[in-house]
């Protein structure tokens, strides 16, 4: 659809006129061409203004104001660019600087000496010794290597979930290179995450679900490939997740401390930018957004994999997370359901999610 | 845009930056190393933050012997933007009792006007490190900026800086150089300029190419750095740098996640409307990390500087719209790549006479330490 | 470049980095300010507030732009502005005339007055990087005006070094471009790299001249492409003047007049670079020491109805270059009267509420009788009566005054009378009265749009930004386009009131100065709005006498009486921001005025009526006092009246 037009319907559905469109069209076309119109999951040739049009005629009159307010003030969209740009600084401001208080730590060499550890031997094999794996596509490995060129590609890999084959493939190059046996440390990577309970929770019984609980048990079982990376002095986990909810790390770190994990000797949990608790739009105490979550939902959304999250129904997202947070690829499924609901559903998303029932985060 | 990765050595690749814990802890194993002798350089001023790194770092270190430079600012106007005498008082009373009986208080008046009125701070800001002599008795020389404008930071680091690299490579005694910033996000946030200048300028030592007129066919390139309450600053330094090309950077990550989006609706006009900025020209950089500020400055602008080398060069200019924190990335660019021949960056930059505080901040402040020069880098 | 939906936000010259673009947004009219006197041969001095258009004017004769401009001389768009450029001598048939090369001045200079050496070492660098740059500047005008490639193309320039200056010794009699370019290039970055090293400064061996040997070297008969001289005529335009200190502009104004150098000279500046004193001294005091000076305000300021009516037609040009609008003419955008049924019933409302005013106040008095029988016969319509009322209850107050001061002359008053006492500025008074009692817009229509520009085209680029913005909006909307004259007017009032609550953060002394124009503002408020509405239709500004303002400068300078000197320093910002105009050497009642006007847009703040010349003059302590008291009420604050 033309810019115009679509301004036009937005203009007709809020009931603005020439004053109002003078106003906000400057800044509509703004933002859109800044970030909104680069959400991957518009239908084709659908845009932003278009988008909100839609979106906003599904609301009675004296909501849109609020809705408008909403997508003006506390909508948190991440572009691909800020998102590579998350990935580009992971390690060099987060890892690293990890590796290299563990070299001093090691050694006899102060820790803020930083070129002395960084330019010393222990230092270049350590983070040889590192294995970066992805949590799930989210991780931008391409882009991670890309930014990262004095770390080997046979020390990154895609997912966690290694093969046999490309498990020994990685240990016979990082002997080739260095006349190592097993990694020292190993980092998990991934996008997103809200609440933590997708990489690991406790189930009723006691045991642990989830892809770092897998990848936990993995390294520990002896009749595992994964076993292997790790040697009888085991290794370090990172678990760095390039954005996440102040929640998400608390859990994963409180929950994750409590446990020891065969072959790991410590765990820790990072993110690159921390979500505060501050900016979710919490049930019961959503002010002046509160009628507008509960009034335009359609409950069909609340399937199976959201009802997971233990809430009545998914007007506040996958475990009453409450984010008004939407990634450029795809809106994430704990974010206010009136941003992700689907298109076919009877209330429409801004950013429609698209289902391919992937496990919640 | 794609970026090439620059085959000269970068160098704060890996730097010390110090918060929280970190801070005190390096202070209380640096700072009290038998032999320490620091040179404290704070700024006189009514900021609130004045004082609070020296107080900090000297009862941390609080063995050292540590001698003062108070940097007080003569603005050279005959209207006062606001009366904030008191305050001054106060802060010098309380730098005065941090460092009392560990070292002598060294007093020096920068005029930031000459009797023409023309703008001259930053040069005296530089000549107050007037040689070697200097510092060269000293094993560490900590810079507060906290109170000092950019007019006077920028320089002052730079002088010592480059002094710092003439010692250590002429093989003789070089002191660590420390940077100290109080940081209070909020006040950053909030705090505004007032009486700001006509015209923008060059900072010295950072004129870049700029006043060359043999480079005025190369097309121009400016990084800004953006951040809240700095649109008529942007636009006078635009017309300035009369940019070909504008990359603004923008905080992220950031505390608060919307921060970016906040500062592109604030520009708006001037980035989207007036100089029609693409947006895939945007680039990101950490709010709470110089060093990262640095990286992202540095490769835009190596990446320019060699893709531009087909068409005969570019010149590149910086700014810093932003807190101080940031504004020390911007720095340390400026100072490496002209120190090393890289290439010849200006900074490209406003003075106000003075700042409007908002009273009613509950400050939360906290001490970041940048170890920019010495020992540590081996 | 990408396309534009509100070109008006183009404000700069240089944000439109196409030449087309560029010219065709050029408003030819604006040529006016071009001095008629050999304008590309002698030396003009263009002075302005920021925004006044300078920096377009000079980009207009840079070699790109006249080539653009010659090539295209069919475009319609650019042909009026084609011809005038021939009527100057910059452009023939065959192209370029002239070699039109722009200097800009950064701070780079103003520093070597501070270096510890003594002055004419200080003079010596001053013309050694200044002779360097010229020649630079000059040799790529010439590639750029012979369509060269850089820097190959120097290699077919040449040069004839007659009178060869001795930094210029080690070249022949004639050199190519490449050779002096190498010269020079080297002389700058050896000033350069050593005026802005990261060390401290070494300034013993930097090279330097006597003289400005540059205007020599670079005369135009001299410079040579294949045997011909690039052009016939040679512009040197010096911008950013104001950059420079009080010495060297002294110095470069001195050498370039003494010089008389068969090239053109242009120095432009902000007038910030004046030291309050040269600011408030007239452009024909000045002339005398430096040649012809070309205030563009106050050049404006005389003509400001044709400055107007340029603006209006440039804003046209921006209209027409807008993507997605089928709009043409900014006229089209400005609704001019308040008619309509509306309108019409509001007034009538108005009218009779006035006639009843008049009538029980002033009613039973004889001596009025006839006149408001008079109004009631009226057969206007609604607002015409509403006015004459309105007028008519001025007149009345007048006339009690004029009572209460002499007693005789208590006669009723005729048809006459009342004739001879109406005129157009009662009108407009009347006008201003009614809009401001009745809540009535005030500021709209072309004519006052227009003038809200204050002679300033970035000021006027602003309000017609904002209106186009929302006729664009009306036009998306399939609403009349033309905006009503209540949005006209809110909002020149919103832009009115950004530029006030602006002036602490933006300007210099912007605290005090704006304490200083609300006293102004507040007094011409009191002074235009008493009910006899003297000095109709309203004062816009104050003044004080031309000696006074001597002793204001006398005294601020010898700093003996600091509140003097901060109301010069004030003032000096106040015109540099253009907030305030000056008109100096104003004759009336035998005295000699310096009025300072408000910026028109300010005027809105206040309320005021947009005319210009109408002052009411205050003595120089009061002006002074105002920066710290604001005014308050005249006659309780002097006794006045």
């Amino acid at each position: 659809m033309k810019d115009a037009l679509a301004e036009k319907l937005l203009a007709t559905v809020l009931g603005w006129g020439p004053e109002e469109v003078a106003a906000e069209r400057p800044l509509l076309q703004a933002m859109a061409a800044f970030k909104y119109d680069e959400y991957e999951q518009y239908s084709p040739g659908m845009r932003f203004v278009e988008s909100l049009a839609v979106w906003m005629n599904q609301f009675d009159a004296e909501d849109r104001p609020t809705a408008y307010r909403f997508v003006r003030e506390r909508l948190v969209f991440c572009s691909a660019r800020e998102m590579d740009h998350l990935v580009a600084t992971a390690y060099p401001d987060f890892i690293r600087p990890i590796l290299l208080n563990r070299v001093a730590a090691e050694s006899t060499m102060n820790r803020f000496h930083v070129g002395h550890v960084t330019s010393s031997e222990p230092f270049q094999l350590r983070q040889r010794e590192t294995l970066f794996l992805g949590l799930s596509d989210g991780a931008r490995i391409d882009a991670f290597r890309r930014a990262n060129r004095e770390l080997n590609h046979e020390q990154i890999w895609q997912t966690h979930e290694l093969a046999s084959k490309r498990v020994s493939e990685l240990l016979e190059k990082l002997e080739k290179h260095v006349n190592a046996k097993a990694f020292r440390t190993i980092v998990l990577l991934d996008d997103f995450s809200a609440s933590g309970s997708s990489y690991f929770s406790e189930k009723n019984d006691g045991s642990f679900s989830g892809k770092v609980a897998k990848f936990l048990a993995s390294v520990g079982n002896a009749n595992d490939p994964l076993h292997s990376l790790v040697n009888s002095e085991g290794a370090e986990l990172i678990i760095l997740i390039y954005m996440a909810t102040d929640k998400a790390i608390q859990y994963l770190r409180s929950s994750l401390e409590k446990q020891t994990f065969p072959g790991i000797n410590s765990i820790r949990v990072e993110t690159v930018q921390l979500l505060p608790n501050s900016i979710s739009i919490v049930r019961n105490k959503a002010s002046e957004y509160g009628p507008l979550i509960e009034k335009y939902y359609d409950h069909e959304v609340h399937d199976v994999h959201m009802q997971r999250g233990g809430t009545p129904d998914a007007k506040y997202g996958y475990a009453d997370c409450g984010l008004p947070v939407v990634l450029h690829h795809n809106s994430p499924n704990n974010s206010l359901a009136l941003l992700w609901s689907y298109e076919d559903r009877d209330v429409r998303g801004l950013f429609p999610r698209v289902q391919r029932h992937r496990e919640m985060s | 845009m794609n970026r090439t990765e620059s085959d000269e050595a970068i160098r704060w690749r890996d730097y010390v930056l110090l918060r929280n814990t970190e801070f005190s802890d390096f202070w209380r194993e640096h700072g009290n190393e038998s032999g320490r002798k620091l040179l404290f350089v704070v700024g006189r001023g009514f900021d609130p933050r004045t004082a609070l790194g020296s107080e900090k770092i000297a009862s941390i270190a609080s063995k050292c012997s540590i001698d003062l430079m108070a940097l007080e600012f003569d603005q050279g106007e005959s209207t006062a933007p606001v009366a904030l005498g008191d305050a001054v008082v106060k802060n010098w009373e309380r730098l005065q009792t941090a460092v009392s009986g560990r070292g002598r208080i060294l007093e020096q008046l920068i005029r930031f006007r000459s009797d023409d009125g023309h703008r001259v701070g930053s040069r005296n800001a530089a000549n107050v490190i007037s040689s070697e002599a200097v510092i060269e008795s000293y094993t560490d020389v900590v810079v507060d900026v906290s109170a000092m404008p950019r007019g006077v930071f920028f320089p002052v680091i730079a002088r010592l800086l480059y002094f710092h690299d003439a010692m250590r490579d002429a093989n003789k005694h070089a002191p660590n150089i420390h940077i100290v910033v109080s940081e209070e996000p909020e006040l950053d946030t909030n705090i505004r300029e007032q009486g700001i200048d006509e015209n923008a300028s060059f900072l010295h030592p950072f004129e870049g190419e700029f006043n060359r007129e043999a480079r005025g066919v190369n097309p121009t390139v400016w990084i800004p750095v953006l951040g809240e309450g700095r649109t008529a600053q942007f636009d006078r330094i635009y017309d300035l740098v009369k940019p070909d090309e504008v990359c603004p950077i923008l905080p992220s990550p950031s505390r608060n996640p919307r921060r970016g989006d906040n500062i592109v609706l604030e520009y708006r006009d001037l980035l989207f409307d007036q100089i029609r900025v693409d947006p895939r020209n945007i680039i990101y950089a950490s709010e709470s990390n110089p060093f990262e500020v640095y990286r992202q400055i540095r490769q835009t602008s190596l990446y320019y500087r060699d893709v531009m080398q087909l068409i005969g060069g570019c010149r590149v200019s910086l700014s810093a719209l932003c807190g101080k924190l940031m504004s020390l990335g911007v720095m340390l660019v400026a100072y490496e790549l002209k120190a090393n021949h890289i290439l010849n960056v200006g900074v490209a930059h406003i003075e106000c006479q003075g700042y409007e505080m908002p009273n009613d901040l509950s400050l939360n402040i906290e001490q970041v330490g940048l170890w920019i020069a010495g020992e540590c880098y081996g | 470049m990408r396309d534009s939906r509100n070109p008006f936000r183009l404000r700069r010259a240089e944000s439109i980095d196409n030449d087309t673009t560029f010219l065709s947004l050029f408003e030819p009219g604006i040529l006016e300010i071009v001095p008629t006197e050999s304008p590309l041969e002698s030396v003009h001095i263009l002075r302005s507030a920021a925004g006044g258009g300078k920096t377009s004017l000079i980009r207009l004769f840079t070699p790109s732009v006249l080539l653009t401009l010659s090539s295209q001389q069919t475009n319609t768009s650019i042909r009026e502005l084609h011809q005038r450029m021939k009527d100057i001598g910059a452009i023939g048939d065959s192209g370029p005339r002239v070699i039109g090369v722009m200097l800009t001045c950064g701070r780079g200079y103003s520093m070597l007055q501070d270096l510890e050496v003594e002055q004419s070492r200080k003079d010596r660098l001053f013309f050694g990087l200044l002779n360097a740059r010229i020649i630079l500047a000059v040799l790529r005008g010439a590639i750029a005006l012979k369509q060269l490639s850089y820097p190959d193309g120097l290699d077919s320039i040449e040069i004839e070094l007659t009178n060869k200056p001795p930094s210029l010794q080690k070249l022949g009699a004639t050199c190519t471009g490449t050779e002096l370019h190498r010269w020079a290039e080297q002389r700058e970055a050896t000033l350069c790299e050593s005026l802005d090293s990261l060390g401290p400064l070494q300034a013993e061996s930097l090279p330097g001249d006597d003289a400005l040997h540059s205007l020599d070297v670079v005369r135009p008969d001299r410079i040579k492409v294949d045997g011909k001289p690039v052009a016939e005529r040679m512009l040197l335009m010096m911008d950013d003047i104001h950059n420079l200190t009080n010495h060297q502009r002294s110095l470069l104004f001195q050498t370039v007049i003494e010089a008389r150098s068969p090239i053109g000279i242009w120095i432009a500046e902000r007038f910030e670079a004046m030291t309050a004193q040269e600011m408030f001294s007239s452009g024909a005091a000045q002339g005398r020491d430096y040649g012809e000076i070309l205030e563009i305000e106050s050049f404006w300021r005389s003509k400001h109805a044709k400055f107007e009516k340029l603006a209006m037609k440039g804003a046209d040009r921006r209209v027409q270059a807008a993507t997605g609008t089928e709009l043409d003419s900014f006229v089209s955008c400005l609704q001019d009267s308040l008619t309509g049924a509306e309108w019409e019933k509001r007034f009538e409302e108005i009218a009779i509420e006035l006639a009843n005013r008049v009538q029980s106040q002033h009613g039973k008095k004889e001596r009025f009788s006839e006149w408001i029988r008079i109004r009631e016969q009226s057969e206007g319509s609604p607002r015409e009566r509403a006015l004459e009322w309105r007028s008519l209850e001025i007149l009345i107050h007048r006339e009690l005054r004029k009572r209460q001061a002499s007693f005789f002359d208590d006669d009723p008053l005729d048809e006459e009378d009342l004739g001879n006492r109406e005129d157009s500025s009662l009108n407009n008074a009347a006008e201003l009265f009614l809009a401001k009692e009745f809540g009535l817009p005030y500021y709209f229509g072309p004519e006052r749009v227009s003038r809200l520009a204050s002679l300033n085209i970035q000021q006027f680029l602003g309000l017609g930004g904002e209106i186009f913005e929302e006729a664009a909006a009306a036009e998306l909307l399939r609403r009349p386009i033309a905006l009503p004259p209540e949005r006209q007017h809110a909002l020149m009032k919103r832009m009115a009131k950004q530029l006030w609550d602006e002036i602490p953060r933006k300007v210099r002394h912007g605290r005090e100065l704006r304490q200083f124009i609300e006293s102004v503002g507040n007094f011409a408020h009191e002074y235009t709005y008493r009910p006899t509405a003297p000095n109709d239709p309203g004062v816009t500004g104050t003044a004080i006498k031309m000696s006074e303002r001597l002793t204001l400068f006398d005294e601020a300078t010898s700093k003996k009486r600091l509140e003097l000197v901060r109301l010069a320093d004030t003032l000096a910002s106040a015109l540099a921001h253009n907030l305030l105009v000056a008109q100096l050497d104003y004759s009336c009642k035998k005295e000699k005025w310096m009025v300072l006007n408000l910026n028109r847009l300010l005027c809105v703040h206040f309320d005021l009526p947009l005319g210009y010349g109408l002052y009411k003059e205050r003595p120089l302590g009061v002006l002074a006092k105002w920066i710290n008291t604001p005014f308050a009420d005249s006659n309780r604050q002097e006794g006045l009246l």
